[in-house]
């Protein structure tokens, strides 16, 4: 829907009113965040290679030229910017602002004005990067706040949300709790926003929408639909998780361990063992034996509720109680024959 | 003739520009962005979409802006 002319005037005239309002004799500003960023990477570096922590010290230095460019870059655009003779002041006329609105109109099809709340807002078509679908997002601006003096002045929101398994505040993987991160595009889109190049400001927004970094994102998107297992930490996708069936904590294959009674699967804090035959066996499966109270899986604890050691005790006693006294069989046969004394049995008869 | 450069790849600085009459938008393009490919960029004259053998005009205002951007967690 577009909006009637004097409405988007209407727009064009506030939005002039903030950006004059909050007009600084300076826009100038010394790179000192991506200098400190560069000084403690290259401080850690040293410790690293002092350490001989080879591989950390060769992913700081990758870190610390990516940082050493932005550097460059940010100081390049403030000597661009000082040697510029048309630097200063440039802040849209309500004229440039009205056709910005304009251009955004034709651009986006939509454009929303709240004049109450000072924001405008356009929509995105839904995005997909790298086959992963994230949906379409609303970008955000709150005009009152051009200056970020109170925070970024503007927001994305999924329309449709698809976040990260990981992290429900992740909608993207450069979006964390409806705050881009922009990484190659803050200067740009900060001056945009400080001149009022309204245009420019949704234009680039939305092309860091549309472009994935895999080298510093907050989900990967390789890693959008995995879980991360809560024992060793590996990241695996959400299909291949497994729950702790006690705890329900999620597991890996190789941190999961099944129950060799009941199959389900366990984390090693909730896993027992047989104290008879030693395998996996859950607190729920293990049984007690009446006698010597060892925890026993179903296989070791027999019909009686005796482990097998118990059992064969038992019934080893019961035999020995059953059998009558015996000689023993093992003497010589000759010997063992009963030599009674003579007149044995016979008794004095009175006459 | 005098033409307003709005470059958003990189810092995003904008600057007045003398540059011969008859400068057609690709012949901008090139003489300002060196190897950088027209495709991988929205060039807008006077917040209007353009060919590439458009003539500039006195007074235009031009805008380079990279169709790709990469975030950061930083």
């Amino acid at each position: 829907m577009k909006h009637p002319r004097k409405r988007l005037w209407r727009a064009a005239s506030r939005i002039h009113q903030c950006l004059v309002s909050e007009e600084t004799p300076s826009l100038y500003e010394m790179p000192f965040q991506a200098w400190w960023y560069c000084d403690r990477l290259l401080r850690k570096r040293q410790l690293a290679q002092h350490r001989g922590w080879d591989s950390a010290a060769s992913k700081l230095e990758r870190d610390l030229k990516t940082g050493v460019v932005q550097l460059i870059q940010q100081l390049t655009t403030l000597h661009s910017e000082l040697s510029s003779d048309a630097s200063q002041h440039q802040i849209s006329s309500v004229k440039e602002l009205y056709a910005e609105l304009l251009a955004l109109e034709e651009e986006y099809g939509e454009v929303n004005l709240d004049l109450r709340e000072h924001s405008i807002s356009v929509s995105t078509e839904p995005i997909e990067l790298e086959g992963v679908y994230l949906g379409p997002f609303e970008i955000r601006l709150k005009y009152a706040n051009l200056k970020m003096e109170d925070g970024s002045p503007y927001c994305v929101f999924a329309r449709d949300p698809h976040p990260a398994y990981t992290n429900d505040c992740v909608t993207h993987p450069h979006v964390q709790s409806d705050v881009v991160c922009e990484g190659d595009g803050r200067l740009a889109i900060r001056r945009s926003l400080e001149q009022g190049r309204l245009f420019d400001f949704f234009t680039m927004v939305a092309s860091l929408l549309r472009t994935y970094n895999p080298d510093s994102p907050y989900v990967a998107l390789d890693d959008w639909d995995s879980v991360e297992c809560t024992e060793c930490a590996d990241v695996i996708s959400a299909n291949a998780q497994t729950r702790c069936d006690n705890c329900e904590i999620t597991l890996c294959t190789g941190c999961a361990k099944d129950c060799s009674d009941c199959d389900c699967p366990f984390c090693h804090e909730c896993l027992s063992y047989c104290d008879s035959c030693h395998s996996n066996c859950c607190s729920s499966c293990l049984r007690q034996c009446i006698q010597c109270h060892a925890d026993c899986c179903q296989h070791c604890l027999l019909e009686n509720e005796r482990c097998s050691d118990c059992d064969a005790e038992e019934e080893l006693e019961e035999t020995e109680e059953e059998l009558p006294e015996t000689p023993d069989t093992t003497a010589n046969p000759v010997t063992t024959t009963a030599v009674q004394s003579d007149c044995l049995g016979e008794t004095v008869v009175p006459a | 003739m005098k033409l307003l450069l709005i470059n958003n790849d990189g810092g995003g600085f904008a600057d007045y520009i003398d540059v011969p009459a008859g400068t057609t938008v690709a012949q901008l393009f090139e003489q300002k962005m060196g190897d950088a490919q027209a495709r991988d960029y929205l060039i807008r004259v006077n917040r209007q979409p353009c060919p590439p053998d458009q003539q500039l005009q006195d007074g235009d205002r031009i805008s380079i802006t990279p169709t790709k951007i990469e975030g950061a967690k930083r």
